[in-house]
Formats: C-alpha cells, structure tokens, sequence
C-alpha cells in the first residue's frame, strides 16, 4: 500500500502552492482561492495521518476546518466585493492606500 | 493502488499549479474544482468516505458556487490585462520551495517506522456512525464552537457586502430624514 | 457524556456563554431599535459583561477540566477572562460616542466585538488545540470585520483585506502545525503532549511542527519577522477598532501561547528548543518596532509600531521560562491594555473625525487649550514609555527582572535600550503639545460622559498598577501557578 510519506508529500506540495499563490498573485479572488488550497492541503495531511494512527480524531478536526475554511470563503468574497465597490478593482496593487 | 494514488496526486498538484498561475480567473476557479476533486478522491483511498462526500458537498459546492458567483459579479474585462504577479514572486517562490523541501525531509525522516496494521486498508474507518460518536462526545465544544464561527461569519459577510448606507440614499432620496436638532446635538459630542 | 457531567461543563464555561448571549441579544434588539434608544445597545451590553464577570469570579473553584478534556476553568483562564472583559467594556465605552459620530450600524458592530470578545475567552480555557484553533478563528473572523466596519471608507476596506489576507495565511501555518503535532504525537490535547513525547516523539517533524504553530500565533501578536500587516491594519482600520486590536487580539494570543507553549510543549528538551527562536523573535521585534516608530509622521502608525514594540517586550517574558515571567506577562497584559485603550481614546477624541491624517500637529498646543486632556495624554505617553510611577515602568521592570532571573541578560539590555530610545518619539507627543502655539482656532472639544469614563479608568488603573503593583501582580502569581507544577 501507500506509504504515508507519499501523502504527506502530497499535501506538503499543494500547501506550498498555496503559499506561493497567497504571496505573489495581485488578484484578491486568486489569493482567496489560494488559501482554500492552504487549508485543503492541510485536511489531506490530517486524514492522512488519521488513517495511519487509525484514530478518528483527525477526520473530526478536519469537519472542523471545513467548516471554518467555508467561512472564511464568504468573509474573503464579502470583503473582495466590498473592496470592488469602493474602487472597482480588485488588483491588489492598486490596493495601495497604506504602504506595504 | 498505487496507480489511482499517483493519478490523483499528479492531477491535484497540476491543477493546483494552474490554479495560480491562470490569468483568467474562471478558468482558475474551474482548475480549484479540479483539485477539490482530486483531493476528494484521496479521501477515499484513505478510508475516508464520509469526509470525501463532505469535501465534494462543501467545497465542491458550496464554496465553488460562491466563488463563481463573486467572480461573475465583479468580473471586468479590463481585469485580464493588468500584471498578474506582483513584485515578491521570486522570493515567494523561494520561500515556498524551501519550506517545501523541509517538509518533505522531515516527513520522511520520521516515518520509516509508521506501518498499517494488517487489514487495515480493508476497513471501514471514517463511517458517519464512528464519526459522529466521536464528534458529538469528544468534540462537543469545539462542535459548538464551530458554529460560533459560522455566525459571526455571517453576520459579517451579510454586514460587508449588503448596500451601504450612501448607495441606499442614491437609490431613495426621500428616506424619512431624522430630526434636525438632535443629529447635530449627537455628532458634536467626542 | 452524561447529563451532570454536561451541566457542569456547562456551568464551568458561563462567563463565556454569558458573553456570547449578550452578543445575540444585541443582534436581535437591532432589529427593533429606533435612533434615539440607541443607547440600549451599549446599556445591554455593559450589562451583559457585568454579569460575565460576576459569574466568573463567582465560579473560582478548584481548577478542572471541563467538556471531555476539551477546556478548562482554572485561574489562568479567569485572569484571562477577567482581562478580556475589561477590555471589552472599555470598547463600548469608548465606542459610544465614536458609534454616532461615525454613523456606523452599532448593533452588528457591538455584536461582533462581544463575538470576538467570546473567541478570547475560549482561548484562554483552551486545553486542546482544537479548541485553540477555533477559539482563535472565532475571534479572527470578527476581527477582519470589525477591520472593515467604516463601508464607504477606502482604508478601511483595504485594512480589513489585508488582515484577512494574512490572518488567513497564518491560521494555515497554524492548522499545518497543529496537523503535523497530531501526527507525530497521536494528540492533540495540551495536557497530553507532554506524556506523548516521553514516548519517543521527538523528531524532525515534530520541530517542525512547533516551528508552524510559532508562525501561526507569531502573526497573530504581530512579532517580527510576521509584523508587516500590523501598521498597515492599525493605521486603516477605525480607531474604536484598532484601540481593541492592539488589546484583544495580542492579550488573547499570548494566552494561546502560555497554554500552547507552557502547558503543552513543557518538557524540558522542548523547552530547550523553543526558548532560543522566541529570544530571537523577541530581540528583533524591540529593536525594529522602536526604530522605525521614530521616523513615523502619524501619530497613528507611531502607536502600531509601539504596538510592536510592546509586543516584543512581553514576548521576553515568554522567553524567561519561569514564575516570574508568566506572571509578569499577565500584569503587561492588562497594563498594556489600559495604556493603549487610553492613548487610541485620546486620537479618537483630538482627531474628531476619522478622515483626519492623526499627524502630530493636531496636537500642537494642546497643553494651552484643553490642559487635562493634554496631561492625560501625557500620562498615556509616559507609561508607554515606561516611566515610573506608572504601571507601564512596573511592567517592563517584572518583565526584564524575569529575564535577568533566567539568565538571558542580553534580552534585558536590549529590552532596557530599546525603552530608552522609545521615549524619543513618545517625548516627542509632550513636546509639541505644551511647547508650541495651538494651531487653528478650532471649538473646543466636548467629551461625551462615556468617553470621560474610559480616559478616567484607564489613567486611574495605570496610576494604580504603577503605584501598587503589588495587587495584581500577586493574583498573576496565583494565576500562573498551575502552569509550573509537576505534571500529572
């Protein structure tokens, strides 16, 4: 079967996708989208290790940041429209009213 | 086995992959689908079935659902000529692949003894009946705290993109206006 | 779980439900309140916090687990608690006035401070990850709100994505961590991961995943290297907000990392590891956070770097791993509060309204025109600075005095150094305010009752810490007296 590093390199890859999708990408939308990569790299990782401690305990927490990571979802878009609204952009370097 | 690990593993991380490196956000947001699928399908070979089904429900959608509708209602044309990447990529990229690589060393250097038991693959672990004795005894708080989150969540998105009180009046100039004195006499006070 | 087992537990965590009622309350009274009783909205909610607080001091018991090992109520958590309704009131206070001015929709406003207010109850009685985990989203997702809260002000909008940018980036690394633990330990249960380790944990990815968890809350109190979304935020965020998330948020994570780091990764080879990176991030962060509030030109962005800054010298406590330490962690808390909540009332009141650039020269001759505002004012510069008889001297004292104890000595000249350098730029305040003309003839300010209570409160309290620290110091000490008992 699987080994668990394989995985975990699986999900180590997808995170580190993210970070870099978080960090150099201009467009609000794509950083969102890049974070729910972070966190559903996150809940591979998880159930991973859930399988192979064959503890449930993993599974249950991952319920948990699904949730949350919906939630962040709308608050993000929430946000991004009501960034859109008041500049109709949503290039974050045009976001530029406070120094970075 | 290790053919349907490998087949989802590659197709999420190429997925994933141009989801941030698409210009046009639809298609990115159609690439995100992709991986939520794949990532879903994982579950499954983990053992996990009910949380794929919630992956696919939720992220699949819902979450996508919302992205799509947001991109749809703020999408302008002129979005897709502007620069895509701003001035730290390459020290993101940098960052993000060392990070990566010393998450992948340390993951092997731990794991060399981590073996299933026997069978264990064959076994059903993630059935709703087993979940749900876990979360609804072990995890209640965090269970209720959790929709904690999903109310103030609410609250605030419904706060932050709901028609603010400036294009409320462009749209109904003869709201009833307030009492003249006492306005004045509220905003003068610090 | 059965039924006493539950009613206990829920008993147990009262002061927090308490809180959250209080919130729903708000949220529903909105519904039915006409402008000119408004005035409920503060009313039911300062209500609703006295009653938290009675029923937390009511419920000071012998500590225990509550919920199946998911929370606690011990007297670390009710020092918490205690301070987080504090800080909570003030905001109402505070807010009242900035609420009407601002035309801002108070119920949803008031509602997502008592939400966030409960995310920092639930941190402090965290004895799980888990529950760290969502007591800090709680708390984070109203926060970004609040961040946002003025709709048609541009700054504000961007401040509030760019906290949630970052914030959401950060709980990311957090989860990583808090996954990468459960996968080296089996666990996740702070009380637990001291017995897991004894059973051969230790291991490159369990460093690693103490390394996630360090940058997860790292960016939550806003230390150095994880600082930049800090002046960004604080400077466009509104004022009422940003004086509650120099508080909340930075006293709320600092009770995750006393539980984290002190209760939960508390072996002494762990220790051993995390001392020397928190010595570090503590170093950078005084040093930078007080060198680049000199060249600030807002008054605003100079108290979020202080802010920083702040933030760096309670982190020291953290790295001086004893009684002491702890102890002095939680009197800067509550000191830090006060003095910050203070000083964003004075730029609330003197600015008048929020499109003001908060520069210096709003402040020039305050000392002839409103003289008690301007000593107030100077009272809240002197005890950022730390200046004796306040209770911002006696903060960094116990703090650096811990440090000394643990023998890292160069934290505490550099802790030492640093205070000295900030009290340039908070000099800076005093010197324009009594030593140059006012000036453009402006009416004079009039401070609403709840305003005057606030600034009262807060001077009085610093005053008082400063002159009789004794008093919270030793409940500190009471407080933090679990975290150093041999483990179970």
């Amino acid at each position: 079967m699987v080994p668990l590093p394989l995985y975990l390199a699986f999900g180590a890859l997808l995170f580190v996708i993210g970070v870099v999708g978080v960090l150099a990408r201009r467009n609000a939308i794509i950083v969102l989208m890049s974070i729910e990569l972070m966190l559903n790299a996150v809940n591979l990782t998880l159930i991973s290790f859930s399988h192979y401690l064959q503890d449930l305990r993993g599974q249950v927490f991952t319920l948990f940041v699904i949730a949350v990571a919906a939630s962040e979802a709308a608050v993000g878009l929430a946000l991004v429209i009501s960034l859109y609204r008041g500049k109709a952009t949503f290039n974050l370097d045009e976001v530029n009213l406070l120094k970075w | 086995m290790y053919f349907f690990f490998f087949l989802f593993a590659i197709v999420g991380v190429f997925s994933a992959i141009m989801v941030i490196t698409r210009t046009n956000v639809m298609h990115a947001a159609l690439f995100l689908l992709l991986t939520f699928a794949c990532v879903g399908a994982t579950y499954v070979l983990l053992r996990a079935e009910f949380l794929a089904a919630v992956q696919v429900l939720v992220y699949a959608g819902a979450v996508m659902v919302l992205f799509l509708f947001a991109i749809l209602l703020v999408n302008i044309p002129r979005v897709m000529q502007m620069r895509q990447w701003n001035a730290q990529t390459g020290l993101a990229v940098g960052v993000a692949g060392l990070t990566g690589l010393w998450m992948v060393i340390a993951t092997t250097q731990t794991f060399r003894k981590f073996e299933l038991p026997a069978g264990a693959t064959e076994q059903a672990l993630g059935t709703p009946r087993a979940l749900a004795q876990v979360l609804f005894s072990d995890f209640m708080l965090p269970f209720e705290i959790a929709s904690l989150v999903l109310l103030a969540a609410m609250v605030g998105a419904i706060f932050l993109a709901r028609e603010t009180a400036s294009e409320e009046e462009q749209s109904a100039p003869d709201a009833t206006p307030e009492p003249a004195g006492r306005s004045q006499a509220d905003r003068q006070l610090v | 779980m059965d039924a006493t087992a539950l009613l206990e537990s829920t008993g147990a965590l009262l002061p927090h439900l308490m809180v959250l009622l209080t919130g729903l309350v708000i949220l529903t009274m909105d519904l039915f309140l006409t402008p000119r009783n408004r005035y409920l909205n503060e009313l039911v909610g300062l209500a609703g916090l006295l009653l938290a607080l009675i029923l937390t001091l009511s419920s000071l018991g012998t500590p225990r687990q509550v919920f199946m090992g998911m929370a606690v109520s011990d007297h670390l958590s009710a020092f918490f608690n205690v301070t987080f309704l504090l800080i909570a009131a003030l905001t109402i206070l505070l807010s009242a006035s900035y609420v009407r001015r601002e035309n801002v929709s108070a119920g949803e406003y008031y509602t997502l401070i008592l939400f966030a207010t409960t995310g920092f109850m639930f941190v402090a009685a965290a004895a799980d990850l888990v529950m760290v985990f969502l007591a800090i989203e709680t708390l984070s997702i109203a926060t970004y709100i609040l961040a946002g809260l003025l709709r048609d002000e541009p700054r504000s909008q961007e401040a509030a994505f760019k906290y949630f940018m970052l914030g959401a980036l950060s709980s990311a690394f957090f989860l990583y961590g808090i996954a990468t633990v459960y996968g080296v330990l089996g666990n996740t249960s702070l009380g637990h991961l001291a017995q897991a380790l004894g059973q051969g944990g230790m291991s490159p990815l369990l460093l690693m995943g103490m390394a996630l968890l360090i940058v997860g809350l790292g960016f939550k109190v806003a230390v150095v290297p994880f600082h930049m979304w800090a002046p960004d935020v604080y400077d466009g965020a509104p004022t009422a907000v940003t004086a509650f998330m120099t508080a909340g948020p930075k006293a709320a994570a600092f009770a995750a990392f006393l539980r984290v780091f002190f209760q939960g990764f508390a072996t002494p080879d762990l220790v051993q590891q995390w001392t020397p990176v928190f010595a570090i991030l503590a170093a950078l962060t005084m040093i930078l956070g007080n060198f680049v509030a000199l060249a600030q030109q807002s008054l605003k962005r100079m108290l979020a770097y202080s802010s920083i800054a702040h933030a760096g010298y309670a982190f020291v406590a953290l790295v001086a791993h004893n009684s002491l330490g702890a102890s002095s962690l939680l009197y800067y808390m509550v000191a830090y509060t006060l003095m910050s909540l203070g000083a964003f009332t004075m730029l609330m009141v003197v600015a008048r309204r929020e499109e003001q650039p908060y520069a210096f020269d709003d402040y020039a001759g305050l000392g002839t025109t409103h003289p008690l505002l301007a000593a107030l004012m100077a009272l809240f510069m002197f005890a950022l600075a730390g200046f004796p008889p306040t209770a911002g001297f006696a903060g960094k004292f116990y703090v650096f005095s811990a440090a000394v104890q643990a023998g890292h000595y160069g934290l505490a000249v550099i802790g030492v150094l640093t205070s000295v350098l900030s009290v340039v730029y908070y000099a800076r305040v005093i010197m324009i305010m009594y030593m140059r003309e006012p000036e453009r003839h402006q009416p004079a300010l009039q401070l609403a009752p709840t305003t005057m209570a606030v600034l009262g409160i807060t001077a009085l309290g610093i005053l008082y810490m400063g002159i009789f620290p004794g008093g919270v110091m030793q409940l500190a000490e009471q407080s933090v007296a679990l975290l150093f008992q041999t483990k179970m």
